[in-house]
């Protein structure tokens, strides 16, 4: 018996039953589609995030306060309640000291969530008090007037550079430089927008208002420490160089120890990462999430693999006569197993296929809607291969037991079978 | 021609056997028509069974064509079925969702035998080209039993083993499948072997075989055959 005609078989044997076949595919569809579309997902939220991360360039240091953490993710969040503290005058000392030769620049940055009011429109934004050379760092760019300088920083000057989304908002069709904002009840000038960046995970980019540190330490946060430090949140390190970032991280570690006062063997109270490690845990945790979100759809796909199986096993016993009938005209046993195999596998093959369609065009759907919030789906042929064979594979492993079941049959009972 | 010697069959059924067959010996020439009839019970379905190649004696010898087919394995059987024999069933046996002409195509999917034009010579042999695109269910029973002979004959077989062909028709149906049976024998000497109940479709055959609790009991020749 040819393939040819086995497929003929199986084709006719399918539609034949349509309702039964649609239904056996559906669960096939909903397997490999959910695969394709979860996993994409997870792809397209770790690129994203990646690639916000990895604009921070790779020579770029975080320095945090708090007890250094195995994850740094974690000790950040740590920082929040500790009354561990870094200042402004901590940032001052390493970009002075010539104990920091690896050290290019540091940025300091303070950071508060504050309500703008410009006219009737006010909005909630997050303030960064920071540096000139923060948006050197840090990649900010200024799409409209000017960032501000050290003159604005010397004289504490009321002004604020306005992200896209903060400018738009409060200021709507007119242009927002030269405006007046008003923040904690003080009034600030807009002396530049920000360029639109986009979202990360749904997390707006462009909500954000910067100003002078010097401004933001003497009218907004006001924090001192007892020994009356200004007290900032983070500091943005620049290495001289990729290969420098260990050096810095060792040299800058030196320095703050010796600063807070620090013994031998005590922890230190303040946390430094490079971008990369943040980078190498955030790749963790999409991946986890991303293994996490393809198992659930594996289990769809398992369900509708069983699915197959049982109308198999089902469509075997109502054939048994059809069986005795194909054995008496000279099938052989191997016959039987192939054209149930064929069947079975078209089954299989062409859920896997529909599945893929639609998984496709959902993810693409996704990626459409979902470019406002940064989210997209990647989807890269390793998905699409790994859903199309899992399906195929699962259907053909499903097909095996009812096959072998009807080429096992003896002819004389099959065809006595009603 | 067919030749089995000392031919046994025991079923085990749980803890009882039953010997449906208990040493059978027979010889069928080639281009006989021979009716095997007996009650119930009496081992002619097993006897037909064997002599089709569906299933194998438990003792003894049957040589088809000179090949001795008692050993051979499953498969081998199955390329037998599929040369040299045609069944014909009491209750026909056709696919109820494929037309006639697809009916009779069936067995040369197996045999690697192509083409639309050996199952249409079938079906004309037996009177129904015209009506080779309806279902099974649109034809009469004496119309879906010459399907069935079409289909038994598309191989080109040397024997043919009926298994009461004419018990689920009327007379006048089942006379005409006989003639059909007879026209078959006397033209293309195929072989024909009739499982029956009926003494009149016995009538027709050249030869009867009696057969009781699974031993011959008695032949008749009925007339000579046409050699």
């Amino acid at each position: 018996m040819k393939l040819f005609d086995s497929l003929v078989v199986a084709l006719k044997a399918l539609t034949a039953n349509k309702l039964r076949s649609a239904l056996t595919l559906i669960g096939l569809v909903v397997g490999v589609s959910a695969v394709i579309i979860l996993m994409s997902v997870g792809r397209g939220v770790q690129a994203s995030i990646t690639s916000a991360v990895s604009d921070l360039g790779s020579d770029v240091l975080y320095v945090m306060p708090g007890r250094p953490m195995e994850n740094p993710l974690m000790a950040g969040m740590a920082a929040m309640g500790s009354i561990d503290a870094l200042t402004w005058e901590d940032a001052q000392a390493i970009e002075r000291s010539a104990d920091a030769p690896s050290v290019e620049d540091v940025a300091s940055v303070v950071t508060t969530l504050v309500e703008v009011v410009a006219g009737r429109e006010s909005r909630l934004v997050e303030l960064d008090g920071t540096t000139p050379n923060f948006s050197q760092i840090i990649n900010y760019q200024v799409d409209r007037g000017i960032p501000f300088d050290q003159g604005h920083m010397q004289s504490r000057a009321n002004v604020v550079v306005l992200g896209d989304k903060v400018a738009e908002t409060l200021f709507e069709d007119s242009d927002a430089l030269g405006q007046n904002v008003k923040i904690n009840g003080i009034k600030f000038r807009v002396i530049g927008v920000l360029e639109k960046k986009g979202s990360v995970m749904g997390q707006s980019q462009d909500d954000v208002v910067l100003m002078p540190l010097t401004t933001a330490l003497a009218r907004i946060t006001q924090g001192l420490t007892p020994q009356g430090q200004h007290i900032i949140g983070s500091m943005l390190v620049r290495a001289a160089g990729p290969d420098e970032v260990d050096n810095a991280k060792e040299q800058i570690t030196d320095i703050l120890r010796k600063r807070h006062r620090l013994q031998e063997g005590d922890d230190s109270d303040f946390n430094i990462s490079s971008f990369e490690e943040i980078l190498a845990i955030v790749g963790t945790i999409t991946g986890v999430m991303t293994l996490f979100l393809a198992s659930i759809a594996g289990v769809s796909l398992v369900v509708g693999s069983i699915g197959v199986m049982n109308i198999m096993l089902v469509s075997v016993k109502d054939r048994t006569r059809e069986i005795g009938i194909r054995r008496a005209v000279g099938a052989k046993r191997r016959d039987i197993m192939i054209q149930f195999l064929v069947e079975s596998a078209t089954l299989s093959f062409s859920g896997g296929l529909i599945g893929l369609a639609i998984g496709w065009g959902v993810a693409q759907l996704i990626t459409a809607m979902g470019k406002e919030f940064g989210i997209g789906a990647t989807i890269s042929p390793d998905i699409v291969i790994l859903a199309f064979s899992v399906a195929v594979g699962v259907g053909l492993f499903s097909g095996i037991y009812p096959a072998t079941r009807a080429a096992r049959l003896d002819p004389i009972e099959a065809l006595r079978f009603e | 021609m067919i030749e089995i010697e000392n031919v046994t069959k025991v079923y085990g059924m749980g803890d009882v056997e039953v010997r449906a067959l208990r040493g059978v010996n027979l010889k069928i020439e080639q281009g006989e028509m021979v009716a095997l009839m007996g009650p119930s019970g009496s081992g002619k379905s097993t006897l037909m069974n064997i002599l089709g190649c569906l299933d194998q004696p438990s003792t003894g010898t049957y040589v088809l064509d000179g090949l001795e087919v008692s050993k051979l394995t499953d498969n081998r059987l199955a390329e037998i079925r599929s040369r040299k024999i045609g069944f014909v069933f009491q209750t026909f046996n056709l696919l109820p969702r494929a037309s006639a002409i697809a009916n009779v195509e069936l067995p040369l999917i197996y045999s690697g035998g192509r083409g639309k034009g050996r199952a249409r010579e079938a079906l004309e042999r037996v009177g129904l080209l015209r009506r080779a695109d309806h279902r099974p269910s649109q034809l009469s029973g004496g119309e879906q039993q010459r399907v069935a002979i079409a289909r038994a004959l598309v191989n080109r077989p040397s024997i043919i083993l009926a298994d009461e062909p004419t018990g689920n028709l009327d007379s006048k149906a089942g006379a005409e499948i006989m003639a059909i049976f007879e026209e078959l024998n006397r033209q293309e000497r195929i072989t024909i072997l009739l499982v029956t109940h009926d003494q009149d479709v016995g009538n027709m055959s050249q030869r009867i075989i009696r057969l009781k609790d699974g031993i011959i009991t008695g032949e008749e020749i009925v007339r000579e055959a046409v050699r």
